[in-house]
C-alpha cells in the first residue's frame, strides 16, 4: 500500500470512528443516558490503547506482534480520535475544580506536545538529509576533530610570522568552535550567523598575503563545515529530546485521569 | 585478560570419522587416485585436506541428497552405488487413461495431468529428505524423468562454485556412499590439482548449459533430443574475475564517475551484430545505452534473464537486420550462454506461441519499472544490486531515533551487528549491514567455513565456532559490512594469543536475527517506516518501496 492510500484509509477511518462515536452521543441523549460516562470510558480506553505503543517498542524480535511503524500509525490516529473525544467530554469548556483543571492542562500539554512530535518528525528528517546527514553520535567528535585541524592551521600561521589570523581566531572563531552553538538559530532556519562569518573572512583577506590566504581559506572550509554540525546537532537533539516532554506527561496525564475516574465515582456513590 | 591458543583451520573438521585408513581408501578411488600429494604445499596437504575437508555420507535407497532450490556450498562425489538427477521436478505429468462413461466419448483416449502427490516426505534434522513413495513408483515407471549419473564423477559443484542455490534434486537410487566435499576442500584440489579443475570446470559448464536451457520460459516447449541438439550448440563462455571484489575494492571510492564502467567487461556491445541469444547463468549485467560520449545504465540482468531476445525477434520477424540495440557488461563474474541466431530462431521460434514473443522493438528505454535513472546508476555503479536483503534507509523519513540499532544490539548480546552509517544516493542511505548478496564473494577465502549459507533460507551467517578469526571475509566484503571484534570469556575478559598477546577475533554481521521471526529486528523496530531490507536483485520490487 503506498503512504498516500495509507494516510487516505487511516484518515477515512478515524472519521468514521468519530461519527460513531457522535451517534451514539446523540442516541444517549434521546435515551437518557449520560454522555459523560461514555465517553468517558472511550477516552480512557482510547488513552491506554496510546500507552501500548510504548509497551510494543520494548519488546523485540516478538514474531506475534505488528511492526512498530504499524503500532505508531495506531498510536497517531488514536491520538487523534482521543483530541475529538476529551472536547466532547469536557463540553467544549474549561472544566472547574484544581483536579479537573490539571488534568485538562496536562491534556492540552500532552497533545501539544504530540502534535509538535509528529510536526518534527515529518519536517525536520528531510530538512536534515538534504543538508548532509551524520550520525549523533559523530557530531561531537566531528567537531572536536575541526577544532584540532582550526588549531593547527592557525599554528601554521603563526610559524610564517602573522599574527592576524591567530588574532581573527581569538577574536571571532574560538567561542564559536569550543562546542555546538546557536541551537535556537538553527531550528528557525536563522541564516545570520554564516553570513556574518562569510562577511569576516572576505574582509580579513584584504589583510592576508597569498600563503595566508590559502590558510584562512582552507578555516573557512571548516568553519561551513561546523555549521553543518551544528544544524545537524540542534535539529537531531530536538527530534530525540521533545520525548523528555511527551514522556513523562504522558504519565502525569495517566495518574490525574485514574485519580478523576476514582473521584466521580466516589462522588456518584459508585465506591 | 585471559590468554589462549589462537584457534587454527581443521581445528574442528567437516567430521570427526575421517580416519586415516578412510582417507587412504578415498584417495585411491577412481576419480581422485591420479593426485599426487605431492602437489600440495606443506601447510595444506592433500590427506590433511581429504581428512577435515570431506567427509562420508550414507544415503539408503530414495533419499535426497541435495534438493533443488536449497543453497549449499558443498560438491559429491559418489564412492559407491547410483545416483540420479531429477530432469525438472516442476511440472512434472502424469499420463491419465481415458475416463469410462457415456459423457466421456469424445474425449482424447489419453490425456495428462500434473503430478497431485507430494514429491518428498518431511524430514527432521537427523534424517534425511526421502521421495515419496508415490513419487518413487513414478520415478521406476518413467525413467525419461531423470540421468542416472556415472561412479565416480562429481556433482553439486554449480552451487559451490556459483555461490549459489542448487539446481536440481539429485536422489540415491541405490544405496550410496558419498564423499560430501566442503567448498574449501574443493576449491584447495581445484588449486594444486589441474586435472580436477578442469574436471570440475567442464562439468560446470555442461551442467549450468543443461540447466539454464532447461529452465528457460521459451525454450520449455521443445523435446529432450532437441534440448540436447540446442545445447551442443550454445556456448558457455564467463566474463569477470571470479574474484571480482579484488578491483571492485580498487575503484570504489574514485572520484571518476565511469571507473567501475571500466572495470566492467563488454559482453556485448551495442551496435554490434546480433549473433545470438544471450542467457546469463550466474552473476549480474550492466545493460546500458550510448548518450553522447557517455553509458547510460537503463538496467541489469541477473540469472535467468537474457540480452537480445527482442532484436532476434524483430529480425525473425520483419527479416530486417537490427544491431543490439544495447551494451552488456559484466557486474562482477558473470555465466553467460550464447545460444546462435540460426538455432534460436530453427528450435525456438518456429514452434513457438507467439503470445510468449514481445512486440516489435520502437522504444527501447520504456522499461516496465520506474525508477529515477540517478539511483539506479548508483545502485548498479557501487554493485548494492548485489544484495538480497539490503538495508535501505529513507533519510526523508529516518529521525535518528535508533530505535533499529537497540533493537539489534538486544537480539544479539548488546552489541548491534550494522552501522547506520553508509553511502547516500539521493534520498537512501543504503547501510554497512551485510546485504546477504546472491554473490556473496566474502565466502570464497573462508579458511574453514565458518562463513556459508544457511541451507534453506539461503542467509549469509557466521559460526562462532569455528571462525578462526583471520579477517579474510572482512576484507573480502566490498562493501565493508563484516567487522572484526574482540572475543570475551564468560567472565568478561579479552581473550589474547597465548604466543604474541594480541586480542583474539571474531567476525561479526548482520545475521538477519535468524530464529527471531521473518522480519528483522531494525525493520520491526522503526517507527517510522524508514527502514527496510530490500532484495535488489528483483528491481521492480524495490522501485515500488522507492516510490511509494
Amino acid at each position: 500500500m503506498k503512504l498516500h492510500q495509507r494516510r487516505l484509509l487511516n484518515v477515512s477511518l478515524l472519521v468514521l470512528a468519530l461519527l460513531v462515536i457522535v451517534f451514539i452521543q446523540q442516541l444517549n441523549q434521546y435515551t437518557l443516558n449520560n454522555n459523560a460516562f461514555f465517553t468517558g470510558w472511550i477516552l480512557l480506553v482510547a488513552v491506554l490503547v496510546l500507552y501500548l505503543f510504548t509497551l510494543r517498542k520494548k519488546i523485540t524480535g516478538g514474531k506475534l506482534f505488528l511492526k512498530v511503524s504499524t503500532w505508531m500509525q495506531l498510536h497517531i490516529y488514536v491520538g487523534f480520535f482521543v483530541i475529538a473525544l476529551f472536547l466532547f467530554h469536557a463540553g467544549w469548556q474549561m472544566p472547574e475544580g484544581i483536579l479537573k483543571q490539571l488534568l485538562y492542562f496536562t491534556f492540552v500539554a500532552e497533545t501539544l506536545s504530540g502534535l509538535f512530535g509528529l510536526c518534527i518528525t515529518r519536517m525536520l528528517p528531510p530538512c536534515l538529509a538534504r543538508n548532509g546527514s551524520v550520525l549523533y553520535q559523530d557530531i561531537k567528535g566531528k567537531q572536536q576533530q575541526i577544532f584540532n585541524d582550526v588549531e593547527q592551521l592557525v599554528e601554521q600561521s603563526l610559524d610564517i610570522k602573522s599574527n592576524t589570523i591567530a588574532a581573527f581566531y581569538q577574536e571571532h572563531l574560538l567561542h564559536f568552535l569550543l562546542k555546538p552553538r546557536d541551537f535556537w538559530p538553527h531550528l528557525f532556519q536563522y541564516k545570520k550567523i554564516i553570513y556574518k562569518f562569510e562577511a569576516e573572512f572576505i574582509n580579513l583577506q584584504r589583510y592576508l598575503n597569498e600563503e595566508e590566504c590559502e590558510i584562512i581559506n582552507k578555516i573557512h572550509v571548516l568553519v561551513v563545515e561546523k555549521n553543518r554540525l551544528d544544524y545537524q546537532y540542534a535539529g537531531q537533539s530536538l527530534l530525540k529530546r521533545w520525548l523528555f516532554v511527551h514522556i513523562p506527561l504522558s504519565y502525569g496525564l495517566l495518574l490525574f485521569a485514574v485519580l478523576h475516574l476514582i473521584l466521580v465515582y466516589a462522588y456518584i456513590g459508585g465506591l | 585478560m585471559t590468554k589462549v591458543r589462537r584457534p587454527k583451520r581443521w581445528d574442528k573438521p567437516f567430521s570427526k570419522d575421517m580416519s586415516d585408513a578412510i582417507v587412504t581408501r578415498v584417495l585411491s578411488t577412481k576419480a581422485l587416485s591420479h593426485l599426487n600429494a605431492g602437489n600440495f604445499s606443506d601447510s595444506l596437504p592433500l590427506s590433511g585436506i581429504i581428512a577435515n575437508d570431506t567427509r562420508i555420507v550414507y544415503f539408503k535407497k530414495g533419499e535426497v541428497i541435495v534438493r533443488k532450490g536449497e543453497y549449499g556450498g558443498s560438491a559429491f562425489l559418489t564412492l559407491s552405488g547410483d545416483v540420479a538427477i531429477i530432469k525438472n521436478e516442476v511440472g512434472l505429468e502424469i499420463e491419465t487413461k481415458k475416463p469410462t462413461g457415456l459423457f466421456n466419448f469424445f474425449k482424447a483416449a489419453k490425456s495428462t495431468r500434473l503430478l497431485d502427490f507430494p514429491l518428498f516426505t518431511t524430514h527432521n534434522k537427523e534424517e534425511h529428505l526421502t521421495l515419496s513413495p508415490q513419487f518413487q513408483h513414478f520415478i521406476e515407471q518413467y525413467p525419461d524423468n531423470y540421468i542416472t549419473l556415472e561412479a565416480d564423477s562429481f556433482y553439486g559443484e554449480i552451487a559451490a562454485l556459483a555461490r549459489g542455490t542448487r539446481t536440481a534434486t539429485v536422489f540415491s537410487k541405490t544405496d550410496t556412499e558419498i564423499l560430501e566435499i566442503g567448498w574449501q576442500g574443493l576449491r584447495d584440489l581445484m588449486r594444486y590439482d589441474t586435472q580436477i579443475r578442469e574436471q570440475v570446470r567442464a562439468l560446470y559448464k555442461q551442467h549450468s548449459l543443461l540447466v539454464q536451457l532447461r529452465n528457460t520460459k521459451f525454450l520449455s516447449h521443445l523435446k529432450a533430443e532437441q534440448l540436447q541438439q540446442l545445447n551442443e550448440q550454445s556456448l558457455f563462455e564467463n566474463y569477470g574475475k571470479f574474484e571480482w571484489q579484488r578491483s571492485f575494492q580498487k575503484v570504489k571510492n574514485d572520484e571518476d564517475v565511469n571507473s567501475t564502467l571500466k572495470i566492467e567487461p563488454i559482453i556485448a556491445q551495442q551496435g554490434d551484430y546480433v549473433d545470438g541469444l544471450l542467457l546469463i547463468s550466474s552473476g549480474f549485467a550492466r545493460l546500458s545505452k550510448t548518450i553522447n560520449h557517455g553509458e547510460k545504465t537503463i538496467g541489469y540482468l541477473k540469472q535467468g534473464d537474457t540480452f537480445g531476445f527482442e532484436e532476434l525477434v524483430h529480425n525473425w520477424r520483419t527479416g530486417e537486420e537490427i544491431d543490439y540495440q544495447h551494451s552488456l557488461r559484466a557486474i562482477g563474474y558473470v555465466d553467460i550462454i550464447r545460444i546462435p541466431t540460426s538455432s534460436i530462431e530453427k528450435y525456438a521460434f518456429a514452434h513457438i506461441d507467439e503470445a510468449l514473443l514481445p512486440t516489435l522493438i520502437n522504444d527501447h528505454d520504456n522499461l516496465d519499472y520506474d525508477i529515477d535513472t540517478g539511483i539506479l546508476e548508483q545502485l548498479v555503479e557501487k554493485r548494492f544490486i548485489n544484495g538480497s536483503s539490503t538495508m535501505v534507509i529513507d533519510r526523508h523519513r529516518c529521525t535518528g531515533c535508533d530505535d533499529c540499532v537497540s533493537a539489534c544490539a538486544s537480539l544479539h548480546d548488546g552489541q548491534a551487528r550494522f552501522n547506520r552509517n553508509g553511502a547516500h544516493i539521493d534520498k537512501y542511505a543504503i547501510t554497512h549491514a551485510c546485504m546477504h548478496c546472491t554473490d556473496p564473494v566474502c565466502l570464497i577465502g573462508c579458511p574453514t567455513g565458518a562463513i556459508h549459507r544457511s541451507g534453506q533460507l539461503g542467509n549469509i551467517i557466521i559460526d562462532d565456532n569455528t571462525c578462526i578469526g583471520c579477517s579474510g571475509c572482512a576484507n573480502s566484503c566490498p562493501y565493508e559490512n563484516i567487522i572484526m571484534r574482540e572475543v570475551f570469556d564468560d567472565s568478561g575478559q579479552a581473550l589474547l594469543d597465548e604466543q604474541n598477546g594480541t586480542p583474539l577475533l571474531k567476525a561479526s554481521k548482520c545475521d538477519l536475527c535468524i530464529g527471531h521471526g521473518s522480519i528483522p529486528a531494525c525493520e520491526q523496530a522503526c517507527p517510522h517506516d524508514a527502514l527496510k531490507r530490500l532484495d535488489m536483485g528483483n528491481i521492480a520490487s524495490f522501485a515500488d518501496w522507492f516510490n511509494r
